[in-house]
């Protein structure tokens, strides 16, 4: 037991780690453009420190070990000794790629890691000392006056007594307003103490006979109060403490008072005991009874009572609007209870719509709406939006250029746009990929870019925006753009496209993506190689997702990937063929006409559609499925686009769109080819998903099979 | 215009009429009539209706004179209606007092708040 909680404990850490890695990258790479600001320092050094700090807590004390020697010479740096430069981000960077290293595998190449880990060390040393003795004297002052500063984000609770001097008015100066400015220092409570007010007749109305006790909970520091007060101190009587708080407060540690244990026993009656608490006085009573103190004090003490308990009351809240960390399979296991109940949900309501019950109809239909809301807020919160995965592509754009030679900046739009969690994930690779081709065959070298009147360093440009259920995710370079002719040659030489063809720009770009095919002149260890924009291709098909790739020569490259917001929905089109059902993905449906018997007659056998002039091949999902029976006397075909053609499906019966939940059809069946997955229907019914590509393609190749021979 | 004006509201108890500013620069006036005010009757009810603004001399002399209608045991009241600006300068200066925190034997202004429903 006691070893599954530290290994939890560890895995927490290495989580939080590696966020705490991903901040820093993202910390260090701006900071190489804005080198001296101060913040993204204090970043820096705080994500060190946390590293540090929870690795040394959790036994990863080689990593502790080597992030302190990080740290220190971060912590230079924000004392001002220091300044940033090229050489400190890389050596940091190559760092935090080390403390990744041995987080990923503590035990494998420890002798290497450490190894390494001297290495980096000794570099940063020498940079350390290099640097020291050129501006050893640096202003030691502005970061001593840094270090000095109150650390402002601690909330703290101060109890003010302020007595002001009788002659206050004469001044001038009205309390009242000082009592203000202390409101907007924070959560306050003020009382006024009367009881020096005296009689009417031994009054000077010109005096202030008042005082006051303050409660005040701010993160502003103690300074801040003394300056509300800084022009009346003279005369006056002032008193600020800070309250301390007990270690932890909330009624769950307090301990059950005798009364109350008493009752849960049965010993005693509940009603006699409220009668005997209501007799007994209140202890501020006794004291005042006893003369010990007097009432003013004690309502004092009790205000600060109640204002110490609202502030703990207002931080609990706070604390648990904040975030908590889930692991990522509870909300999948969520996700997927979330998508039985829609199936259950839309059960009930097919059944309940049969039978004529109006109380019955009424509790269905709130069970529906319920459920739509807690689809989508499940569906929400697998959410997450591009950015993360935006920044890990500033750091792979840096070292690439650095190998390269070329300059390149990386400009991002949208990183706020969000996406299922799962998508994003997918993403990483092809996305790194086709950045990587940008890189080596888009953006020219600065020499070539100057002849070309462009500015030498190349940028490229990531853009998310949301376009229905799909995100839009572009790719833009200005660098050479695709050459047409180049890939035409290429795919005929490599026997994927015909001399004669007359290609569109579009189909053209698609040679592309066919496998194996590269027309980069000299192969390089970063791309080349055709077997990557294949692969590009297939992961994103297998998102339900589509890329589409535009090219002006000179100006530059833009690759569009459209990706679906979540897996875990499809919309879909249901169609009905013979007793069973299929969805069709709504996304890639053009339209849908009917079929005849007449209209087959007439093209002698010949799987072609005459639809408003042209024809439309169409796939005859019957004879693919065996599927028995007579067709109806009028089918029809739904019209799909599929890799920039249009292709139909010949169904018996479009039923309609639906929305649902996809499910894996698990791993008998994974490899079926034309099917994606499954769907339950509101009567319990399973409609399969067809893949519209792979029966696109299986229908081509057989066709093809079919004319040869 | 600031104007005190006392009136006799049946036998034994009177009303002080006060309006305009309750403040420091006509504190010494308002102390005189409070004090010939508090010499009749055996009550007396001030009437804050027509007050455009107090500020804490205002408030230390209405309770002054609280103190003093104890000394000579009379019993002073404040009119129910009560004027925004009286409320709000209870609650800035501190002189309101939550009831569920204050005893009754307060023997400070505690009157004072006990007229105003906030």
């Amino acid at each position: 037991m006691k070893e599954n909680y530290a290994e939890t404990m560890k895995a927490a850490f290495c989580e939080e780690a590696h966020e705490l890695l991903i901040e820093l990258e993202t910390a260090l790479l701006e900071l190489e453009t804005n080198s001296t600001d101060q913040e993204l320092i204090g970043r820096v050094f705080r994500a060190l420190h946390t590293i540090k700090g929870s690795g040394a807590m959790f036994g990863f004390e080689k990593i502790s070990e080597f992030t302190h020697e990080v740290e220190t010479v971060f912590h230079q740096v924000r004392e001002g000794a220091l300044s940033v430069s090229k050489e400190l981000i890389n050596l940091t960077l190559l760092a935090r790629d080390q403390i990744l290293a041995m987080l990923d595998s503590p035990e494998e190449n420890e002798e290497t890691n450490s190894l390494k880990n001297i290495e980096i060390i000794t570099l940063l040393k020498k940079l350390v000392a290099s640097v020291s003795t050129e501006t050893a004297p640096q202003t030691p002052h502005a970061a001593a006056e840094k270090a000095d500063q109150p650390s402002p984000e601690v909330e703290q609770n101060f109890r003010i007594r302020f007595r002001p001097s009788p002659d206050i008015f004469l001044h001038g100066t009205n309390p009242i307003l000082l009592l203000d400015e202390l409101r907007q220092l924070g959560e306050c409570h003020i009382l006024a103490h009367t009881s020096s007010i005296p009689e009417l007749k031994s009054l000077d109305p010109e005096k202030c006979y008042t005082g006051w006790d303050i409660l005040l909970t701010t993160n502003k520091g103690i300074d801040s109060i003394k300056d509300v007060f800084i022009f009346v101190e003279d005369g006056s009587e002032l008193n600020i403490e800070i309250i301390e708080e007990k270690e932890k407060p909330g009624i769950d540690n307090e301990p059950k008072k005798l009364g109350e244990i008493l009752v849960e026993r049965g010993d005693l009656a509940p009603e006699k005991l409220d009668q005997i608490l209501e007799e007994k006085k209140p202890i501020g009573e006794i004291l005042v009874d006893a003369g010990l103190v007097s009432t003013e004090k004690v309502e004092s003490a009790l205000v600060e009572q109640q204002h110490i308990k609202e502030t703990q009351e207002k931080r609990q809240s706070i604390e648990q609007t904040a975030s908590i960390r889930v692991a990522s399979d509870k909300l999948d296991s969520l996700v997927d209870l979330v998508g039985e109940m829609v199936t259950v949900q839309a059960r009930l309501s097919q059944t309940t719509s049969k039978v004529e019950n109006a109380v019955l109809l009424a509790i269905s239909e709130e069970v529906e709406r319920l459920t739509a809301e807690l689809r989508d807020t499940a569906m929400s919160i697998r959410m997450l939006p591009i950015g993360t995965t935006f920044n890990k592509f500033r750091r792979l754009i840096r070292d690439l250029s650095g190998k390269l030679g070329k300059e390149v900046i990386l400009t991002t739009e949208g990183a706020g746009t969000e996406l299922d969690k799962t998508v994003i994930e997918r993403l990483n690779d092809p996305m790194i990929h086709l950045i990587r081709n940008c890189m080596d065959h888009g953006i020219e070298i600065p020499a070539d870019r100057k002849k070309l009147g462009k500015d030498p360093t190349g940028t490229i440009h990531l853009r998310a925006d949301h376009s229905g259920a799909y995100v839009l995710i572009e790719i833009i370079d200005d660098g050479s753009g695709l050459n047409r002719e180049k890939i035409l040659a290429k795919a005929v030489e490599k026997g994927l496209a015909s001399r004669e063809a007359e290609l569109s720009d579009r189909e053209i770009y698609n040679l592309l993506f066919a496998p194996g095919f590269s027309t980069a002149e000299k192969v390089t260890g970063l791309s080349g190689r055709g077997v990557g924009m294949d692969v590009v291709k297939r992961t994103i098909d297998a998102l339900g997702g589509s890329i589409e790739i535009n090219s002006i020569k000179d100006k530059g490259t833009t690759i569009t990937l459209k990706i679906p917001l979540t897996l875990a929905i499809i919309e879909g089109l249901l169609v009905e063929l013979g007793d069973d059902f299929f969805v069709i993905p709504l996304s890639s449906v053009e339209e849908c006409v009917e079929l005849s018997r007449e209209d087959v007659a007439s093209s002698h056998g010949r799987h072609l559609a005459k639809v408003r002039g042209s024809l439309l091949p169409y796939i005859h999902l019957r004879q693919i499925f065996n599927i028995g029976g007579e067709a109806p006397e009028i089918q029809q075909i739904v019209a799909v686009q599929s890799d920039g053609r249009k292709v139909g499906f010949l169904v018996d019966k479009v039923i309609g769109q639906l929305q649902t939940v996809i499910k894996s059809l698990g791993k008998a069946y994974r490899n079926i080819e034309g099917i994606s997955g499954a769907t339950i229907l509101g009567d319990g019914t399973v409609a399969l998903i067809l893949d519209v590509l792979k029966l696109a393609k299986k229908a081509e190749i057989e066709e093809k099979a079919s004319a040869q021979q | 215009m600031s104007e005190y004006k006392l009136k006799s509201i049946g036998k034994n108890s009177s009303c002080l009429h006060l309006s305009g500013q309750i403040d420091i620069s006509h504190s010494k006036s308002i102390k005189d009539s409070l004090l010939s005010a508090l010499k009749e009757g055996k009550s007396l009810k001030i009437n804050l209706e027509k007050v455009e603004g107090i500020d804490l001399a205002g408030l230390q002399l209405l309770c002054a004179a609280g103190e003093t209608a104890k000394a000579v045991k009379k019993k002073l009241t404040l009119n129910e209606k009560i004027p925004q600006c009286f409320t709000n300068a209870l609650l800035e200066s501190g002189f309101f007092r939550d009831k569920k925190n204050t005893s009754e034997k307060s023997d400070e202004c505690f009157w004072l708040s006990e007229w105003v429903n906030i």
